[in-house]
């Protein structure tokens, strides 16, 4: 018998990537280009069909659930969606109270001054803690997943577009909780967003993804300062920079077009079609990543 | 309000007016006024943002312009919206027609709500071709035609033929824009119109929007939260806070010198690319207020770093400030 797939979306693809002890790396890159997904495989909530992650030296992708489960303490997840990610029917401090029962970090009555102490540690009053999720603002509710987060004591944890669905002025709120907690637990993070300002705050180095693979990685300076692929020069042209005497003086260079499907991505350079200097070798030949300054890798045939 | 005061400094006539528009809404738990005695006006070839947080009330405000607020649980209480030397909250039904989608087309946020999915795109380009200009036939649809391409929509003669869910989300905003520019409106009133798109998408059609403004002298009304985009393309902002606007300036004096309290906070708090690195960001502290229980005094007391006694008693009314520069702020009367 045929499976019955219909086709097969490599949403990430071919990915190389490094995150060290007690770094942030920003991953960064538009709607669908598989930078949430790659954070999933990572965390492996969502299992690659090929290639392998290694967290602290283990190799993940071959273990079974059971062998996964105290890995998956230590490595954990704050969503994008403060209303879809907290489960409407239990209190908020039953919500924070859960991991450390999965993961028997605490019994029942030492739970509860835990997540007192969680609620502190993340901005909230405990006397809250026996609300609903809905009664909490968007703000609040992304506090309580990041406590949750932190209620399994972990070391590494994936913050997929924490807080794009926020209103500017709680974002900057909850940018600088992310960034008080790496700096006093020693967390790692892999911090997913679509927002360039928000990613090159927090972020140490920064790897830039187009339809599933990442055509450039480099510390954060020396992106920004010269972007050296084609995509990454555009993405940075067409966000605006609330700075009126700054925009008054910007050159913007445009993509044309959409980006493609990625069932059906371009030959080549995925780039090409799009990119203003896309040659007839981009059409037929994959650009490979290249470092072309110390520590700064861009995948460009014409880069450097 | 000093509403009349507003961009007094402007010698042409206002395209609209906007005087004391005031718009409740019934709940379950009592009346929410989601937008409260606001004023501003539009010239020809002006781009006005309205920029402010969600629930801020600016969404409301653009629907109100078009009466196209649901009643009940909507009511406009009152104010007035003059356009061609009438006032659009009073005139018949029969007339807002002829007027929406004509004389002042409207963009939403959402495109994918706002197409209708069983009719093909040309059949929804065409519509208000046929409505307002009178267009039948090849007329039509040569004029549908040259609208998909103005929006950059690669071969039109095959695309008009495809349904909504065939068209990626910026291609259904380009429909959106080409359906908005088809009657040359006067005005057009945008909502969110990137929002939900990434950046290399939004900076595309903003640049459309731009060019129809600068190339035919259509006003547009930009309601967006994001404050680059405010950066690059407003020629004058209203920040709106808690259904009022508590800042009006052109968009030069808003970045150069913001002068309430909040639009600093707003500024302030957005990250850069551009900047320096390694300072935390600075917050406004707080939420906004509740609209169920409005506060004694000025809404933004409570977040506000420099609120002193009186702000707290009484709300402070829109005054000048400076050239063409309004803010309604008790520090502003202090000097």
């Amino acid at each position: 018998m045929r499976s019955r797939e219909l086709a097969i979306v490599h949403a990430v693809d071919g990915v190389d990537l490094d995150i060290r002890r007690g770094e942030t790396l920003g991953l960064v890159g538009e709607s669908g280009c598989g930078k949430s997904t790659l954070g999933r495989a990572i965390l492996q909530l969502v299992r690659p069909t090929a290639g392998e992650v290694r967290f602290d030296g283990i190799e993940l992708t071959i273990l079974g659930e059971t062998e996964l489960r105290p890995l998956r303490r230590r490595m954990q997840m704050v969503f994008q969606d403060p209303f879809g990610s907290l489960n409407p029917r239990m209190t908020v401090g039953e919500a924070v109270a859960e991991p450390m029962f999965v993961h028997r970090l605490a019994n029942s009555s030492e739970s509860r001054g835990r997540v007192a102490e969680l609620f502190r540690t993340v901005g909230l009053n405990p006397d809250m803690l026996d609300r609903f999720p809905h009664e909490f603002s968007g703000g609040q509710r992304q506090r309580i997943g990041i406590a949750r987060a932190l209620a399994a004591e972990p070391d590494f944890i994936v913050c997929d577009e924490p807080v794009s669905a926020l209103d500017v002025s709680i974002q900057a709120q909850i940018v600088n909780l992310l960034e008080a907690l790496r700096d006093r637990l020693g967390l790692t993070y892999l911090f997913v967003a679509h927002d360039l300002a928000v990613v090159r705050h927090l972020s140490d180095r920064i790897a830039v993804m187009y339809l599933g693979q990442i055509v450039e990685i480099a510390p954060k300076l020396s992106l920004y300062a010269s972007p050296l692929h084609p995509y990454t020069r555009a993405l940075l042209s067409a966000a605006p920079v609330p700075d009126r005497a700054v925009e008054s003086r910007r050159q913007r260079t445009l993509l044309q077009g959409e980006v493609p499907s990625p069932l059906h991505p371009p030959n080549g350079c995925r780039l090409h079609p799009r990119c203003h200097l896309a040659q007839a070798r981009c059409a037929i030949e994959q650009p490979m990543m290249r470092e072309i300054r110390p520590g700064h890798h861009a995948a460009c045939h014409f880069a450097g | 309000m000093s509403g009349l005061s507003s961009n007094s400094g402007i010698e042409s006539p206002a395209l609209l007016g906007v005087r004391n528009l005031t718009v409740d809404f019934c709940t379950d738990a009592g009346i929410v006024t989601a937008v409260d005695h606001i004023s501003f006006d539009l010239h020809a070839g002006e781009i006005v943002a309205l920029v402010g947080e969600s629930g801020c009330g600016k969404s409301t405000t653009a629907l109100a312009l078009l009466r196209l607020i649901a009643n009940p649980p909507g009511r406009i209480a009152s104010g007035e919206v003059r356009f061609r030397g009438k006032d659009l909250l009073q005139v018949s039904e029969a007339e807002i027609r002829q007027i929406r989608g004509n004389h002042i087309a409207m963009i939403f946020q959402d495109p994918m709500t706002s197409l209708n999915p069983v009719y093909t795109i040309g059949r929804q380009l065409g519509e208000p071709l046929e409505l307002h200009k009178g267009l039948h036939g090849g007329a039509r649809l040569e004029k549908s035609l040259a609208l998909l391409e103005s929006v950059n929509i690669p071969e039109p003669r095959q695309r008009r033929q495809c349904y909504p869910h065939q068209f990626s989300g910026g291609m259904q905003q380009r429909v959106m824009i080409a359906m908005g520019m088809s009657c040359d409106p006067d005005i057009i009133i945008a909502d969110e119109p990137t929002t939900a798109l990434d950046v290399t998408i939004q900076a595309q059609l903003l640049e459309l929007l731009q060019a129809q403004v600068a190339h035919h002298g259509t006003a547009l009304l930009l309601i967006t939260h994001n404050l680059g985009v405010v950066a690059r393309y407003a020629d004058r902002v209203n920040v709106m806070y808690f259904g009022r606007i508590v800042e009006s300036a052109s968009a030069d004096e808003i970045f150069a010198a913001p002068r309430h309290p909040y639009t600093v906070g707003l500024l302030r708090c957005v990250p850069r690319f551009d900047g320096p690195t390694g300072q935390m960001l600075r917050p406004i502290e707080g939420q906004p207020p509740d609209a169920l229980n409005p506060l004694r005094g000025c809404p933004f007391h409570p977040r506000c770093p420099v609120a002193f006694d009186l702000c707290r008693k009484e709300e402070p009314m829109l005054t000048q400030v400076g050239d063409n520069h309004e803010s309604a702020c008790w520090l502003n009367a202090r000097g």
